[in-house]
């Protein structure tokens, strides 16, 4: 039974096709980073698999069951989270409040859903901030509490969508080893992201998205050198071959 | 609950409303905090609403009617006590808020608001024209002889005591939502629909949910009026400007808050029916015009309301004192 696993999914807006026939298998306890540039239709992958967008074509089959053009409220109740790549916060919320809207998720007792939310605050080190507003908090803590938020519905797949863009280079640090505790933990990671430094090194498996088609997938190190990845990123004139 | 220093000022201040009575004796007083009590009932009743739900509805008297009009039909026509017709009332708005609900809660924003708009006035030409409930001309509720299974006083001490218990109850069943997931679901609904579905919350079920809730102390409240009254038109029961009152009620008391909408009434109502009394007829139209720049004052200066003045200095305080087991929020 595979964990995860998309069969040609498509995705149009009118004409314009955003995913055109992207498969891809996930496999439980992987972090999968899904990179490509501006415009190759990662975005538009993330919400179909997290249920905000209805499919066109394929399938998406987690655990056994087809999800695709299930709502995003259901998809998350089977155990697939996500975090928005344009941070969402709760703002009139506390920190906590905000992770405990999550926690309600898999427990509807107050008492058992603060554990849970003090438990992943913990865990995210937003401990410190619980009481905060959580529209006053900087973009990074901002994007921590997507994470956390995300987190507290208990996922088994986490599917983060650009959680280190506009970080320092020193908050990234900390959003990487973030993400590898919380793979650590078991949850199976589907990571969108634009910084190449960061994804390399964390992922077991990358799938190259461009002009809304797959056009790699394979080890950090396989797509770092596949031919079509270069070109995607660089342009034909950088292509190895002509050097 | 005593863990909040702020439960004792509130037990405090119910346990003055509840000898006011022998300290009030003029009626007039009593009418007036009736009033207030009542209006802090429907305040609180949009509040589930629109102010934790973040759902405006303008269209509110519709529940409002219901109550008033279930209650009253039942008793003239099969004899049935109020209060089992107020039960009635209620589970018919409540069936009300669904069915229009279902297809109300796919549209979104200015175009729910209107949608509401709508539905409030289709109601009100409804039973316009409804010879069975009386049309225009309305309905008298016979006297009968005074008691509790009637729903029935002479006096007004009898009725204080009944607004301020619906009031009480309102408040309790709020503070309880609040702390419930309930209250946590509406506010994420409230504060961004797409991260409270990417959390499985499923939209539509806790904004009808919130509407249930809204719609049955809105026709408790009806019954309580047409009992208080003992008549009842369109034009009293389901009037434009009632939908409106209840909207601005917590918006100048305080939106999400348990305490914000009693606030308002008390702010809001003794203005209006002193501006009346001092103003006579003419006056009529002045109590909404400062309604109105109270609003706008309110929302563009402090949008969280008179609420939002009193946490703050709350909050001003603990920070202040360094409160340590500062962990209740203070938003009660």
């Amino acid at each position: 039974m595979a964990f995860l696993k998309i069969e040609n999914l498509t995705k149009k807006f009118g004409g314009l096709v955003a995913n055109s026939d992207i498969s891809i298998e996930i496999s439980q306890g992987e972090i999968v980073g899904i990179i490509g540039p501006n415009g190759a239709g990662k975005s538009t992958f993330f919400a179909t698999v997290s249920g905000f967008y209805k499919p066109d074509g394929g399938a998406i089959i987690f655990r056994d069951e087809e999800i695709g053009g299930k709502p995003p409220e259901t998809i998350c109740q089977l155990g697939i989270a996500r975090t928005f790549q344009i941070v969402r916060p709760l703002g009139l919320l506390s920190v906590l409040d905000n992770v405990l809207v999550g926690a309600f998720l898999r427990n509807k007792n107050r008492k058992a859903a603060l554990e849970k939310a003090e438990e992943i605050l913990e865990f995210t080190g937003l401990k410190d901030l619980r009481d905060k507003l959580s529209n006053s908090l900087t973009i990074a803590d901002k994007k921590r509490l997507e994470l956390a938020r995300a987190m507290a519905t208990q996922p088994e797949l986490l599917m983060l969508d650009e959680v280190m863009a506009g970080l320092t280079p020193k908050e990234t640090q900390e959003a990487v080893e973030l993400i590898k505790k919380i793979n650590r933990t078991g949850i199976t990671l589907f990571v969108v992201e634009h910084v190449m430094e960061v994804i390399m090194p964390i992922s077991h498996r990358i799938m190259v998205l461009d002009g809304g088609k797959k056009i790699a997938e394979g080890t950090p190190e396989e797509v770092a050198n596949n031919e079509n990845v270069i070109k995607a990123y660089l342009g034909e004139k950088y292509n190895a071959a002509s050097f | 609950m005593l863990k909040n220093p702020y439960s004792l000022l509130i037990a405090l201040i119910f346990a003055v409303l509840l000898i006011l009575p022998a300290l009030v004796a003029q009626t007039f007083y009593l009418h007036i905090l009736i009033l207030v009590f009542l209006y802090a009932l429907l305040g609180g009743a949009w509040n589930i609403l629109g102010g934790y739900a973040g759902q405006v509805s303008l269209g509110h008297a519709l529940y409002f009617g219901i109550g008033a009009y279930s209650s009253t039909m039942l008793m003239l026509e099969a004899g049935l006590s109020p209060w089992i017709g107020m039960f009635v009332g209620m589970l018919l708005s409540v069936s009300v808020s669904a069915i229009l609900g279902y297809p109300c809660f796919r549209i979104k924003g200015h175009y729910f608001v209107i949608a509401t708009i709508a539905l409030g006035e289709i109601a009100f030409v409804l039973f316009t024209n409804w010879q069975w409930v009386g049309g225009a001309v309305g309905k008298h509720i016979p006297l009968l002889p005074p008691g509790l299974a009637v729903f029935q006083f002479t006096g007004k001490i009898a009725y204080y005591y009944i607004a301020l218990f619906f009031l009480a109850v309102q408040l309790v069943f709020t503070w309880f939502m609040q702390k419930s997931y309930l209250g946590y679901y509406f506010q994420a609904i409230r504060e961004d629909e797409d991260t409270a579905r990417s959390l499985g919350i499923n939209i539509t079920r806790y904004k009808m949910a919130a509407m249930a809730f809204s719609a049955a102390f809105m026709a408790a409240g009806g019954t309580f009026y047409a009992q208080y009254l003992l008549y009842i038109d369109p034009e009293s029961v389901l009037p434009n400007v009632l939908s409106t009152q209840v909207c601005l009620i917590p918006i100048l008391g305080g939106l999400g808050t348990v305490f914000g909408p009693v606030i308002g009434a008390f702010v809001m109502f003794p203005l209006s029916e002193f501006i009346r009394a001092s103003l006579g007829g003419s006056g009529n139209a002045l109590d909404l015009i400062i309604y109105g720049l109270l609003i706008m004052i309110f929302a563009i200066a402090k949008p969280t309301g008179i609420m939002g003045f009193i946490t703050e200095l709350i909050r001003h305080r603990a920070t202040a004192s360094k409160a340590a087991g500062s962990e209740e929020r203070a938003g009660f």
